[in-house]
């Protein structure tokens, strides 16, 4: 089916070659899942599969489906055969209905309506959003965008289907809902399936070969993983708690007449991480922007360092409270790293001179005149927060630092947290990886619906969610 | 903003073909005419359009703007028209029924055709509007350009927002507002959105060429955006208004 041979390449403008001798043949019906760090070249495989890298690179050996070289074909030929489901389900939805979305293929290859309409409900059903139709785009949630990008490429039946980490933008229970899609997939159908996928525990009994990638080569390809275990950073010493600097009573918030957000309750004292979990949607972010007074309480009160938010202004808070966001693009604002590093503590009017070390820190010392641009999605990260640790705020919140970061950078992350707890810091951090909270020993939060379900150390956090069916959250 | 709104009238079942074309006519048949009280009554008619599409005249939005701009428009209208039957005539100041007559006009005619534009918008759903001009020929190309706009404004919305918190939380002041501020602002909003705007502009890229958009110059579409009896009549008569009132203003020099 696929057969690719002493495949290289490289991008126009790049000298490093993404990819290295690949050799590669994949069987009709076969399972294969691409791991590998971030950076190892997994997509770019993945692209040059789909063939939407001809013309934008280098190119040898060859990459051939059912015969056909791929770099010579047209993308629309191609594309008749290999469908592919990206990482971010908003960037990949085009239209602003889901039944536009999932005919919008079958409409370009000029299929008749009534076809069309036969193979939707088909493929909708297979997926599980056999009732989505007249859906608005806007009202789906990210497990369900994701669901309808699948819909919208199995509509076009083709015979090989390349999932390009189709869940790391999600929370646990929407990753679960989509390997049982992928699984159904599978199983009712011969299509051959590639998974880039970093959570193979999800995975278990579908693949048939797991192909290990490193710098733009195949390192090795098994048939049957041995268990691994992740991060072997595990600090659970108990350090000093010092006195409470955040304290949250009551804390009611609504917007647009919905209530986000129901008394909320909460206090922090130095030294201690909490790890907040809970589904996309369930308050989360709301909750720790509350810390920045970007919004404030409808009822209660959020007080930071013993000052009610209500009556200290953003910029002042932000001073005390470091906040890291989701999305790296958003939050880098300057033209080299250095400029970056020394945006905060510019704004903030502060002396700022271990610029360097900090920039070793979080191993970006060869890079202080690049462009982030420049940087790859992990050093954009590791970038994100460095920034904060210029300004060395007391607080310091990050909201899934750990999405779509490869098991090094997320161990040097961790690792950064317990330093800067054992200095004294409160750590407030967001993770949907089942694989983080498993191998720590934080205080964890679980929100649903904008209320605290359950708050306390990891072992009766996990019984009480198990008796709520709230098990994905955790491995094993 | 002025922006569509669910309802169900004949206004928004109307083929939005049909209701841009009666629009146009409207608008410019509006110009044709020189008797105040057809611009009233123009106006009126369209007010009354508001009401019995469910829409509701407190739709609109920049009243103060409004009311401040027909104000003014009729003053200026009142006071430099000095010709005709005077009503008040104190040397520096005269009024003028001609005066007064031009001012309504003025103020009518500008009011019809703004409101009647937005009370196209309100009713007309932007998505069905791309879709029924790609099935009427507009190359699909130019269509989807429409409805990906459309698709990433919310998405664009949300993302200032969040550029917005990052900047708070790095102690790019919010609460002051100066010219300083606002100038680094716009500046540090932009950056970081033109990045995540290139971002998904890869993976836009990827899925729409990834199924097939492009292959062919036509395509076809799971549902034809109807094109009833109604439409066809109310297209018709439009056409056969738009002849009557050329003819009528018209009609001497043209036979």
């Amino acid at each position: 089916m696929i057969n690719i041979k002493d495949f290289s390449f490289s991008y126009f403008g790049e000298n490093k070659k993404s990819l290295e001798k690949i050799n590669l043949s994949v069987n009709k019906g076969e399972f294969i899942v691409i791991n590998g760090d971030s950076g190892c070249g997994k997509s770019t495989l993945a692209l040059c599969i789909g063939g939407f890298l001809r013309g934008k690179g280098e190119k040898s050996g060859s990459l051939e489906i059912d015969g056909l070289d791929v770099f010579s074909q047209e993308i629309f030929e191609i594309s008749k055969k290999v469908g592919i489901i990206q990482q971010d389900p908003e960037g990949q939805i085009c239209t602003l209905r889901v039944k536009n979305e999932v005919a919008f293929g079958l409409e370009n290859l000029r299929i008749p309506p009534k076809e069309i309409k036969k193979k939707l409900g088909h493929y909708m059903k297979m997926v599980g959003i056999q009732d989505f139709e007249n859906r608005d785009i806007f009202s789906l949630s990210g497990g369900e965008k994701q669901k309808v990008a699948i819909a919208s490429v199995m509509a076009m039946e083709p015979e090989i289907l390349i999932f390009d980490e189709p869940t790391s933008n999600l929370d646990p229970v929407a990753t679960k809902e989509i390997f049982r899609t992928i699984s159904e997939i599978k199983k009712k159908t011969n299509i051959t399936i590639i998974v880039i996928e970093h959570k193979l525990g999800y995975l278990e009994d579908l693949w048939d070969r797991i192909v290990y990638m490193e710098k733009g080569k195949i390192r090795n390809i098994c048939k049957k993983s041995s268990k691994k275990n992740y991060f072997s950073w595990n600090n659970n010493e108990n350090g000093y708690l010092g006195k409470s600097l955040i304290d949250i009573n009551g804390l009611t918030f609504e917007k647009n007449g919905k209530t986000i957000l129901s008394n909320i309750s909460l206090s922090l004292k130095e030294g201690e991480v909490l790890s907040i979990i809970g589904k996309n949607g369930s308050g989360k972010t709301t909750l720790l922007l509350h810390l920045l007074g970007i919004y404030r309480p409808t009822v209660g009160e959020v007080r930071i360092m013993g000052e009610d938010t209500r009556n200290v202004n953003v910029s002042k808070l932000s001073r005390n409270v470091g906040y890291v966001f989701q999305n790296p693009n958003h939050q880098i604002f300057e033209e080299t790293v250095w400029k970056e590093l020394n945006f905060g503590p510019k704004n903030f009017g502060i002396n700022f001179h271990n610029c360097e070390e900090i920039l070793n820190d979080f191993q970006l010392n060869d890079y202080q005149n690049k462009s982030p641009q420049e940087l790859s999605f992990g050093e954009k990260r590791r970038l994100n927060i460095a920034s904060i640790k210029a300004c060395d705020p007391k607080i310091i919140v990050l909201d899934e630092p750990f999405v779509g970061q490869d098991d090094k950078n997320t161990e040097l992350i961790l690792k950064w947290i317990d330093n800067e707890r054992k200095k004294g810091k409160i750590i407030i951090y967001v993770s949907h990886d089942p694989r983080i909270l498993s191998s720590r020993e934080d205080r964890i939060l679980f929100l649903e619906e904008g209320k605290i379900v359950v708050d306390g150390k990891k072992k009766e956090v996990i019984s009480i969610l198990r008796d709520l069916s709230f098990e994905e959250f955790f491995l094993g | 903003m002025i922006k569509y709104i669910e309802k169900e009238s004949f206004l928004h079942r109307i083929n939005p073909i049909s209701k841009i074309v009666i629009l146009f006519i409207f608008a410019y048949s509006l110009f044709l005419f020189n008797y105040w009280e057809i611009e009233v009554l123009a106006l009126v008619s369209v007010l009354f359009l508001y009401v019995v599409s469910g829409i509701g005249l407190s739709k609109i939005e920049g009243k103060k703007f409004f009311i401040t701009f027909s104000l003014s428009l009729f003053i200026i209208n009142v006071l430099f028209i000095r010709e005709g039957d005077a009503i008040l005539n104190s040397g520096i100041i005269k009024i003028t029924t001609n005066g007064i007559e031009f001012a309504i006009f003025s103020v009518a005619r500008f009011l019809a055709i703004v409101f009647s534009s937005f009370l196209f918008v309100m009713t007309t759903e932007p998505n069905k509007l791309a879709y029924s001009l790609m099935q009427a020929g507009i190359p699909y190309r130019y269509g989807f350009t429409l409805v990906v706009a459309l698709r990433f404004v919310p998405t664009f919305q949300f993302e200032t927002g969040n550029v917005r918190n990052a900047q708070a939380a790095r102690g790019l002041s919010v609460d002051k507002i100066s010219i300083k501020s606002l100038y680094m602002m716009a500046r540090y909003t932009f950056i970081p959105l033109i990045r995540s705007t290139m971002q998904y502009i890869d993976t836009l890229t990827v899925s729409m060429e990834g199924r097939c958009f492009g292959a062919y110059d036509t395509r076809t579409y799971i549902e034809e955006v109807g094109y009833g009896k109604k439409d066809v009549a109310l297209l018709i008569l439009s056409v056969i208004f738009l002849i009557g009132i050329i003819y009528q203003r018209f009609g001497q020099n043209l036979f």
